[in-house]
């Protein structure tokens, strides 16, 4: 097919369109005062896009996790194999939880009509539009925050930034983007029937988001 | 459903204007999107800041669509991303097709994606055997009615909520008719989820394409696109040239314009960047992706300067939302796979101006397109420049388009000639505009096409420069 | 089109560019708006050769035709003197499209720079200030979508109207919607054109303002014919003549 890949370039290479004149204006979305700013704007972004958020320190995300899980009755979590919260994870979960440590076609079925929720940590968060950030990989597979019903998806507040240029800005993603990075910002929705919304198109119904804000 | 083709554009929207139906759903939907839009641009200096920014990065990006192309291959392949190019549909379908073939797929999940409708994909498979199930739940709806989208963001924008528990009943087993939408989407999502798990290969289209790091960037609200690009085996992404961009840094003002425009969000529920298949350790996502590359038309817009605008273009459908035409007879009466404004400045590349040479005259210029554009597209601008390309030959300079002067009428030309002669012969013109006077009493009340739903025009007696005459003596 | 007009100084004369409907349909609203300009201690003068802006050759894809069209109109005005023109459409074919016609010809850029719709001459160069002499009324009012999103009719006629201490503006739905008329357009797709205007003269009857005025006579043509159609009793007036009347120098 290479044929039609120079034909294509070679009618485009005809043309020597000029550079556009007028010099292009920085673009400036917005910026948070400081980090309670930050955290506030984040956090109502994300609840106003029918998120739950809950706040809590590091030393009782455990227990936040575990109340969470009991009061929406989930009774088989998917997490992946290892992260900065893993070990409160582990802990809330219990014999609930699941490693996601195999290929997926090994359990697709599994995944897709067996558990109640997928437990992600964020690489990293955006104020701006109240959006979660998944750095996706081996620790960290894409299918957690996709295809169980409930996605709960935990963040430290340190790592929330004012909008998504910085994110794009940031050299680890100029020199190194995940297979997958993700931005999330709710759980999965459609308005495609006589534009009225509706929550669980094809992603989780429920998104609960912990922010921790010690670390 | 009968096929609908740019061709029979007038019939077409006669019969939408008929229907008090269709007039109700696009109404609603696009009172519905436009206040949407109003809401996420209510800060007017923001709102420019963030437009002009989206406008000259899409110039910037156009300006260097050929070495950009080049980086956006050379970085894909870098990273395990399959490139493949096709100037046509059918190439671009070969294309497609070889890799289902040699997957032995029998059933494509399919996100949302134009350009699979632009080359025909779902028809085309079929012939072959093989299912292309669209996932996206607009998509979904109309593809179990035999239907076409007839919105590029909202594709089932043209049915109301009882239509569509009538077409879940009749496809989709054990199902009850429900006016209520969250069950018709558990409906739509139970059927899909298996589709999901079953599907040897996911195909979907690609917002922004980046150059700088060979990234695919899909925008959605649903989850459906994650679930095609991240379940099967095998993920193929289809996209247009002109979706490429020069760097990362450019996506964040054009994915805010486009939300804004779309559906008045700030942001959709998931941005999802794909820069390279699964890689060792991981535990899903495609093992292959390929990215297909196509042309149809789209260097003969580039080639033109003024119709390379087109090319700006970021699917929002933000025009079609404002347009008093699009509204009034809805997508599919255009008989193309665009609708609306920007679909008369596209389908003219694609299809020629034999085709497609009708649809820039279904305008009345009345600017609401190009003023509501996030890219800046002069609309109305192009509108015109169609116009005399589908009536004359090419201009010196200008290579000419499909179709060139298709639409060139004698009668017309005539007639024009005739108006621009007695517009630059002022005795003659006012001799004419004297007997036009003369003759009024004898008009009829209703007057060929006009008369429909207007009486006669009626000249005054006297034209100004005799009232001047007379009453000031000038 | 986005970069902001710089207005000159009130000049002492000038020409007045009544267009082909208005010659035709509402000569009157031509002598009101001579009234007008007079009040505002200008010398008018009409060019008797005047024909058509070329508006209906432009947009119906004949460019030469419109062209020579142009070029025989802008002979007309010979004098350094604003022109200004009696609707927001021809006024925009004017000011912007002949400078597309034109392109990189300096001396048509100059004439398009003396180009000013009416009410925007009105209130930009002349500033303006209308002392209203009649009774309490309510009023709405269509603007054409060239003179709305090429000329910002709208601002300036709205601002005239908002001067006028016993007239009340009416908005009614849909306002910056078009009439459905655009020219050719109307003749060519009379079904979708029809569908456009019947909604129009709804939402304009449904405002329940007993009057409508309006900057340009292609709207008017369009409106004014649909609503005798439906048997309304209402029409629409020019807002020269309106304007006029309302300050007292009205031909009742």
């Amino acid at each position: 097919m290479s044929e039609a890949k120079n034909r294509i370039l070679a009618r485009l290479r005809q043309v020597n369109p000029s550079a556009p004149e007028r010099p292009e204006q920085p673009y400036a979305p917005y910026l948070g005062e400081d980090a309670p700013a930050r955290l506030a704007r984040f956090c109502s972004r994300l609840e106003a896009a029918h998120a739950e958020v809950v706040r809590c320190p590091q030393q009782s995300l455990a227990a936040q996790l575990q109340a969470m899980v009991k009061g929406a009755s989930l009774t088989r979590l998917l997490a992946g194999n290892d992260g900065p919260f893993s070990a409160a994870i582990s802990q809330a979960g219990g014999s609930r939880l699941s490693c996601f440590d195999k290929p997926m076609s090994e359990f697709k079925a599994v995944l897709f009509t067996d558990v109640d929720a997928g437990i992600s940590q964020a690489w990293g968060a955006i104020a701006d539009t109240g959006t979660l950030v998944l750095w996706t990989g081996p620790n960290e597979p894409r299918s957690l925050s996709l295809v169980p019903p409930v996605s709960i998806i935990i963040v430290a507040a340190s790592a929330i930034m004012d909008n998504f240029a910085q994110l794009l800005a940031k050299p680890q993603c100029r020199q190194g983007l995940p297979t997958n990075l993700l931005l999330v910002s709710g759980p999965s929705k459609t308005a495609d029937i006589q534009q009225t919304l509706a929550y669980g198109a094809h992603g989780p119904r429920q998104l609960y988001v912990v922010v921790v804000e010690d670390c | 459903m009968a096929e609908h083709s740019p061709r029979r554009f007038t019939p077409q929207a006669q019969e939408a204007l008929a229907s008090p139906v269709i007039r109700q759903n696009f109404r609603g939907a696009m009172d519905y999107l436009r206040k949407a839009r109003s809401n996420a641009f209510s800060d007017p200096v923001e709102a420019d800041a963030v437009l002009a920014k989206a406008e000259a990065v899409r110039r910037r990006c156009l300006s260097q669509l050929p070495a950009l192309l080049e980086t956006l291959e050379q970085r894909c392949t870098a990273n395990g991303i399959q490139v493949h190019w096709a100037e046509t549909p059918a190439e671009a379908n070969a294309i497609i097709r070889a890799l289902c073939q040699r997957e032995d797929a029998k059933l494509v999940a399919k996100g949302k994606s134009m350009v699979s409708e632009e080359i025909g994909l779902n028809k085309h498979l079929a012939g072959l055997g093989i299912d292309c199930r669209e996932t996206d739940m607009g998509e979904f709806i109309v593809q179990l009615d035999g239907d076409r989208p007839s919105h590029i963001i909202m594709p089932a924008i043209h049915k109301n909520k009882d239509e569509i528990s009538a077409t879940f009943e009749q496809h989709l087993p054990d199902f009850e008719a429900t006016r209520d939408v969250d069950q018709l989407i558990a409906a739509g999502r139970q059927a899909l989820r298996e589709k999901f798990q079953a599907a040897e290969v996911g195909l979907t289209g690609v917002n922004f394409a980046v150059a700088e790091t060979g990234t695919l960037c899909l925008v959605e609200n649903e989850g459906n696109g994650r679930m095609c690009s991240t379940i099967p085996r095998v993920h193929i992404a289809v996209t247009g040239i002109e979706k490429v961009v020069e760097q990362l840094s450019d996506i964040a003002p054009l994915y805010s314009a486009l939300t804004r425009s779309a559906t008045g969000q700030a942001i959709t529920t998931y941005f999802n960047m794909v820069s390279s298949p699964r890689r060792p350790g991981e535990w899903d996502g495609p093992e292959e992706v390929h990215l297909v590359l196509l042309d149809n038309g789209r260097s003969q817009a580039f080639a033109d300067d003024e119709l390379r605008q087109t090319l700006q273009c970021i699917r929002c459908g933000a025009c079609m939302n404002h347009c008093p035409v699009y509204g009034r007879i809805g997508g599919h009466a255009y008989g193309t796979v665009y609708p609306g404004p920007i679909g008369k400045i596209i389908s003219p590349h694609l299809l020629g101006l034999d085709d497609a040479g009708e649809l820039p005259t279904a305008s009345s210029l009345c600017g609401a397109c190009g003023e509501v554009c996030p890219v800046g597209i002069p609309i109305p601008a192009l509108l015109q420049r169609l116009r005399v390309e589908a009536k004359h030959g090419a201009s010196a300079g200008h290579p000419p388009l499909k179709g060139q002067g298709a639409k060139a009428n004698r009668l017309e030309a005539l007639a024009m000639k005739g108006f621009a002669w007695l517009a630059r012969h002022p005795r003659c013109y006012r001799a004419g505009t004297w007997l036009a006077r003369r003759l009024a009493p004898f008009y009829p009340r209703r007057l060929g096409a006009w008369g429909q739903c207007r009486v006669t025009p009626k000249p005054a007696p006297k034209p100004l420069s005799q009232l001047l005459k007379e009453q000031r003596r000038v | 089109m986005d970069v902001i007009r710089v207005y000159p100084a009130k000049p002492a004369h000038v020409y007045l560019y009544a267009t082909c409907l208005v010659d035709l349909f509402d000569p009157q609203a031509g002598l009101d708006a001579i009234g007008l300009l007079e009040r505002q201690g200008l010398a008018v003068t009409v060019v008797t050769g005047q024909t058509c802006c070329g508006q209906p050759a432009y947009s119906a894809g004949y460019n030469d035709e419109a062209r020579a069209v142009a070029q025989s109109q802008m002979a007309l005005f010979p004098e350094p003197w604003p022109v200004v023109v009696l609707s927001g459409s021809c006024g925009g074919m004017m000011h912007h499209h002949y400078r597309r016609l034109f392109a990189g010809d300096a001396a048509v850029a100059a004439f398009c720079e003396r180009v000013f719709e009416f009410t925007e001459f009105l209130v930009q160069v002349c500033r303006a200030k209308l002392d209203d002499k009649g009774e309490p009324r309510q009023v709405t009012m269509h603007t054409s979508c060239a003179a709305r999103r090429e000329m910002k009719v709208h601002v300036t006629a709205s601002q005239l109207l908002g001067q006028l201490a016993q007239v009340e503006l009416v908005k009614h739905g849909y306002q910056e919607e078009c009439c459905g008329f655009g020219g050719t357009f109307a003749v060519r797709h009379p079904q979708i054109s029809q569908a456009m205007v019947e909604d129009k003269t709804r939402h304009i009857v449904n405002s329940g303002a007993p009057e409508l005025v309006s900057a340009d006579w292609g709207c008017l043509l369009n409106i004014n014919g649909a609503l005798e159609y439906q048997g309304e009793r209402l029409q629409g007036r020019h807002l020269a003549s309106f304007l006029l009347e309302r300050v007292g120098g009205g031909h009742g």
